[in-house]
């Protein structure tokens, strides 16, 4: 063997071989048990071809759960990043306070989904909770409620505290993005007699293309796995109204025990990942002749 | 001294309404990519003003933490978790430090954490090496499967890993943490890390080579130091991305001995036995690591997240 390709297979082996161990073989591992009955507790497994699929498609818990997912990625994909950009914008100050005011900012981003969870809790509580306090402080007392218990709040409320931290991260990488413009794309745009509207439209918005396909990528890959902040907020109640796929799949998983089922739930969740993902990634790739 | 007009003035510039002819004219000189130099210092303090409220409105939840863990818990029982306070102390830091598991928890975090940061980079730079500079047959083919990584959901792999670590009786350790964190990281750290060494040219390696160094040299001689940049880039990413997990711990995980710090706040949130107070200064303690590393690096935080998928 020639020593490059030695050294090649000492390069690529051991790192491939974790990925393969941990992530490639499961996976397809996952794709085999969605065709079976397989039972965490163990006894017989039989091949049941597509029975998992349909009787997921069937189930009104699976429907739902696929309903509030697409949901959340809808809103997930809009919201967050419009008021990245937004905020983004207005920010691009680069004075020392600034500066300091916006390293503040980011600190959402850095706390864990489980903190975050328990904050917006509180600020939820239907008794001394900060949002209703808020509102009876403005008169709005008939409209006080008990956000996270209510059915029909309950999911906004627990989208609202997500978009709280997945903004800050859109907001974080525009704000990188606005800062490698050249001047000169803007300074021409004025001459030319733009107006700032049309100068944020037709140049600021189409050169960060790129990083939109960052943000949209990644916030759709955090909607889809949303696991975390429904969890440690709700649980998925109240009644699975905040039931996503992925807590689903988990309370298929380790409360009915049923592998099959859910892996099946999982499988379909992966196929939406990447149709949804690898659409925004196509996106993005479709307007780099501007390079 | 910001008066009341200015204070107007921007805000109406800054949320993009202004409707007077001159304040359409003042945006349109504006501030858009240009410096604060060409702007009023009236203008400069009421946008200071505006922007430290703006933050501290934001700001509001991770404050509430904060002050929530400096108050009394009687003061909590009776005036709400909300309430201003006055007198601030810090017994609630050395209740949760007696009475829960605390110290367990934060080694356990460190023991999955640290080990998993530097497998998944150290692996991916193996990869994005061998990739970018060594150049085999169907290295497209294999950066694409690693790639593919990202869009499997953590669910998908729940129910196989469940099974595999149990059968090599790994459950109730920290290896299903630290294998599963290693190899999830390697999808983003070998791409970015490919990205990096395909821009060093060609010619550092074959200099280094015909100077008598072999491949295993060059890579960590010459090529590592180079990727500084990158590898704390990535670090910064991987540490508060593995720090912050709560899944896998909730999964794997069947005694307290070897829960991480995410699981224990977790196990605390909302319970009425915790006092508010002790599971406040259990939130802020668990995240003061990200955090301080978070404010410490953020530049490189922002460039790991953007250097993938730009260049790639």
């Amino acid at each position: 063997m020639k020593p490059k390709t030695l050294w090649t297979l000492l390069f690529l082996g051991p790192p491939v071989a974790l990925f393969a161990a941990i992530i490639a073989v499961p996976t397809v591992e996952a794709f085999r048990l969605s065709f079976t009955d397989a039972n965490i507790l163990g006894g017989a497994t039989n091949w049941t071809g597509f029975d998992n699929f349909t009787e997921a498609f069937q189930d009104e818990h699976v429907r739902s759960s696929i309903r509030i997912t697409l949901l959340w990625t809808l809103f997930g994909t809009v919201i967050p990043p419009a008021l990245g950009l937004g905020v983004a914008v207005l920010l691009q100050n680069t004075t020392r306070f600034a500066t300091i005011m916006k390293s503040l900012l980011f600190v959402p981003v850095a706390i864990s989904l489980v903190v975050v969870a328990q904050v917006w809790i509180w600020i939820y509580q239907p008794d001394d909770g900060l949002l209703n306090q808020v509102l009876g402080l403005i008169g709005l007392e008939r409209w006080e409620n008990a956000w996270l218990a209510d059915r029909s709040t309950a999911l906004y409320a627990v989208f609202v505290s997500w978009a709280w931290q997945q903004t800050v991260l859109a907001m974080i990488l525009y704000l990188a993005g606005l800062a490698t413009i050249p001047a000169e794309y803007v300074e021409a745009a004025k001459v030319d007699g733009a107006t700032k509207l049309q100068i944020y439209w037709k140049v600021v918005i189409p050169v960060l293309r790129p990083v939109t396909t960052v943000v949209l990528s990644l916030i759709a890959i955090n909607s889809l796995r949303n696991f975390d902040l429904v969890y440690a907020m709700t649980g998925g109640g109240p009644v699975r109204e905040t039931e996503t796929m992925p807590v689903l799949v988990y309370r298929t998983l380790f409360r009915l025990h049923e592998q099959g089922e859910a892996s099946a739930i999982s499988i379909i969740l992966f196929m939406i990942t990447l149709v949804i993902v690898g659409g925004f990634m196509w996106w993005g790739r479709r307007g780099r002749y501007a390079d | 001294m910001p008066t009341k007009p200015g204070l107007l003035r921007r805000t109406a510039d800054q949320s993009g309404v202004g409707h007077s002819g001159a304040a359409r004219r003042r945006q349109s000189q504006g501030t858009l990519l240009s410096g604060p130099g060409q702007q009023s210092p009236l203008r400069r303090r009421s946008g200071t003003v505006a922007l430290a409220l703006f933050v501290l409105i934001y700001l509001v939840p991770v404050l509430g933490v904060l002050l929530t863990s400096l108050k009394t818990n009687k003061e909590i029982a009776a005036r709400g978790i909300w309430a201003p306070s006055g007198n601030l102390t810090l017994d609630n830091y050395l209740d949760v430090w007696r009475n829960v598991n605390v110290d367990r928890y934060l080694i356990n975090s460190i023991q999955v954490t640290v080990p998993a940061v530097v497998v998944s980079i150290v692996g991916g730079a193996m990869i994005g090496y061998a990739l970018a500079k060594l150049r085999p047959r169907g290295a497209n083919i294999i950066q694409m499967i690693i790639l593919s990584g990202l869009f499997v959901p953590p669910q998908v792999l729940l129910v196989p890993l469940f099974t595999l670590f149990r059968e090599r009786d790994l459950i109730n350790t920290l290896w299903p943490m630290i294998l599963v964190h290693s190899a999830v990281g390697l999808s983003i750290t070998s791409l970015v890390m490919r990205n990096f060494f395909d821009q060093i040219p060609d010619s550092l390696r074959s200099a280094a080579l015909v100077d008598g160094a072999h491949e295993g040299q060059v890579f960590i001689r010459v090529m590592l130091p180079l990727a500084r940049p990158a590898l704390a880039a990535l670090a910064v990413l991987q540490f508060t991305f593995i720090w912050n997990d709560f899944l896998y711990p909730l999964v794997f995980t069947t005694s307290d001995d070897v829960r991480t710090i995410m699981y224990g706040l977790w196990s605390v949130e909302g319970q009425y036995t915790v006092a508010f107070g002790d599971q406040a200064a259990l939130a802020v303690i668990a995240s003061v690591p990200t955090v301080l590393i978070f404010l410490m690096f953020q530049r490189h935080f922002i460039r790991g997240l953007l250097a993938g998928a730009i260049k790639g």
